[in-house]
């Protein structure tokens, strides 16, 4: 009996040095460096160059930061933003030319213009001439507008043939509007650098169909990349209670929202009974319980070498960053990262560098509107 | 000492009357819709959904609140309309089952249209979305307060 509680004990204390020693190794693997403070609700991430980084506050202004401060004055001619629930100055992406063009693309909130009580979702691409914003032009304005301050999505990006990807969200109380292609509600939306409509969008001869639309079917998608090369566009966005979704997002296909999810309503309720059905798009990768995927990046940066290839997506619940590994169309490992920061992690992009930079804030943002940071991920060489 | 323990049994049993009309309101919006857009809603799924929702929205904590959110606000609702209710039947002279009815309406009514202003617009409640569902839960809500009123007038008799 003595015998066997030694061996159990040594065993024990064995499991407890290894573990120890393992998280301890990894932690050595980076280091974190804050980059900036003091930022107002952080939301979307943009490197001009890898000492030059542009930030949306959710609050409504446009922040830049060289070589690692913060400047006192933001970007003027920036368009006034709804600040409200989840909404505010949200998505930014630059033009795949901005070197020569100096095109960004702002997404967020406002008050519909016609009717105050409603707001929706707009982009506008703008030239960056030193700190200001210049020949703004409004490229997409989501229809119809809505009630409500949720679920914009607000995410964009730039595909390889130079096309635009923009998320537009459910709009929360409108979450049957996704299955219908008459509006915007749900959907990623397609369009040219100018906001003109390309000629391959699927639903151009859809008799009622906004012709923007590139897919239907989605919840609040606030996380959009491409691999390397342009040809895989992954997606993830919101679940209710569960069934947050990783999608891998192609032309005209519908992802099922509401009509299969894996998550329950806030209040309990079923929102469907069904998980799949024919037709409609599975995700290769869903959490029950839900992590509040808020922000994604695909990394191909030199600086974590083994990481290459692999997806970051930010969780606001639990505070983290999931690496995801890709095989083709499945997922084959997931990895928990950065909990020390012991945040809220609002997004997670790739500086040219190849480190990793996350926006933190915190909650409730109300205590310390002033409160959130970007961070820098790097190795501990 | 009896009869009280009778009030206060109707009651809690007319807030889970309430609690399951409400939560088989929505299942049944939910699967109207569902069935609108050809998903095979059977009589099993049918039953199954409506168990589920009433077991989730009732009986179980919803995350992050501890406890089950639709009965406590049921409950909640029905104390203060209730209580007002008892108050005013000192100086009216009213059918307890039609007057808790209309408390129960009342406490619905309040559910219904203060919920969206505390949440940016959300209706929390699904089944809430529309003006029919609305009127349907304010329905709901007189029948829970009418059963309770009722029960009082054999109580006391």
């Amino acid at each position: 009996m003595k015998n066997h509680l030694f061996k159990i004990g040594i065993l024990t204390i064995a499991c407890f040095a290894c573990s120890f020693v393992y998280s301890d190794n990894h932690k050595k693997e980076y280091k974190f460096e804050t980059i900036a403070e003091g930022l107002s609700f952080p939301w979307g991430i943009a490197f001009i160059s890898n000492n030059e980084i542009l930030v949306t506050e959710k609050t409504g202004k446009l922040r830049v930061i060289k070589n690692g401060n913060l400047l006192e004055e933001s970007v003027s001619g920036v368009p006034d933003s709804l600040f409200r629930g989840q909404g505010g100055l949200e998505g930014i992406v630059l033009h795949p030319n901005f070197t020569e063009n100096k095109y960004l693309y702002l997404a967020f909130s406002e008050t519909d213009p016609l009717n105050k009580r409603l707001n929706t979702l707009r982009v506008v691409r703008g030239k960056l001439e030193g700190l200001a914003l210049k020949e703004v032009k409004t490229i997409f304005k989501a229809n119809p507008s809505r009630k409500t301050s949720n679920h914009y999505g607000a995410k964009m990006v730039f595909l390889a043939d130079g096309t635009l990807l923009i998320t537009s969200g459910d709009g929360f109380s409108y979450r049957e509007m996704a299955q219908k292609l008459d509006n915007h509600y749900g959907k990623v939306i397609r369009l040219n650098d100018d906001g003109s409509i390309p000629e391959d969008n699927p639903f151009l001869s859809t008799p009622g169909a906004k012709p923007e639309i590139w897919s239907y079917g989605h919840r609040n998608q606030q996380g959009l990349a491409t691999n390397t090369d342009g040809s895989i566009v992954y997606e993830h966005e919101h679940g209710p209670r569960g069934g947050d979704e990783l999608n891998i997002i192609e032309k005209g296909k519908n992802y099922g929202w509401p009509a299969i999810t894996y998550g329950i309503d806030y209040s309990g309720a079923l929102i469907s009974p069904f998980k799949e059905k024919a037709g409609m798009e599975q995700p290769i990768h869903y959490w029950t319980p839900s992590i509040a995927p808020s922000g994604m990046t695909f990394y191909d940066g030199d600086l974590f070498a083994k990481w290459k290839g692999n997806l970051f997506i930010s969780g606001l619940v639990p505070g983290d960053v999931r690496r995801i590994s890709i095989n083709g169309n499945k997922v084959i490992e997931e990895e928990i990262l950065f909990t020390a920061l012991g945040k809220r992690i609002r997004n997670v992009v790739t500086a040219p560098d190849g480190s990793l930079v996350l926006a933190t804030d915190e909650f409730p943002n109300q205590l310390n509107p002033q409160g959130g940071k970007l961070i820098r991920v790097k190795p501990n060489k | 000492m009896k009869n009280q323990t009778k009030k206060v049994v109707f009651l809690a049993l007319s807030i889970l009357l309430v609690s399951f009309l409400v939560g088989a309101q929505t299942t049944i919006s939910n699967l109207i819709w569902l069935t609108s857009i050809d998903m095979p809603i059977t009589l099993g799924v049918f039953f199954s959904s409506i168990y589920h929702d009433f077991v989730f929205m009732s009986l179980t904590p919803a995350p992050p609140a501890p406890f089950p959110l639709l009965l406590s606000i049921i409950t909640f609702g029905f104390f203060i309309s209730f209580g007002v209710t008892w108050v005013l039947l000192e100086w009216v002279d009213v059918q307890k089952k039609y007057a808790y009815g209309i408390a129960g309406a009342i406490a619905l009514v309040s559910i219904v249209y203060l919920m969206p202003l505390i949440f940016f617009g959300v209706d929390a409640l699904a089944g809430a979305r529309t003006p029919i569902g609305k009127v349907t839960l304010i329905i709901c809500g007189y029948l829970g307060g009418h059963f309770f009123g009722s029960r009082l007038n054999k109580v006391e008799i």
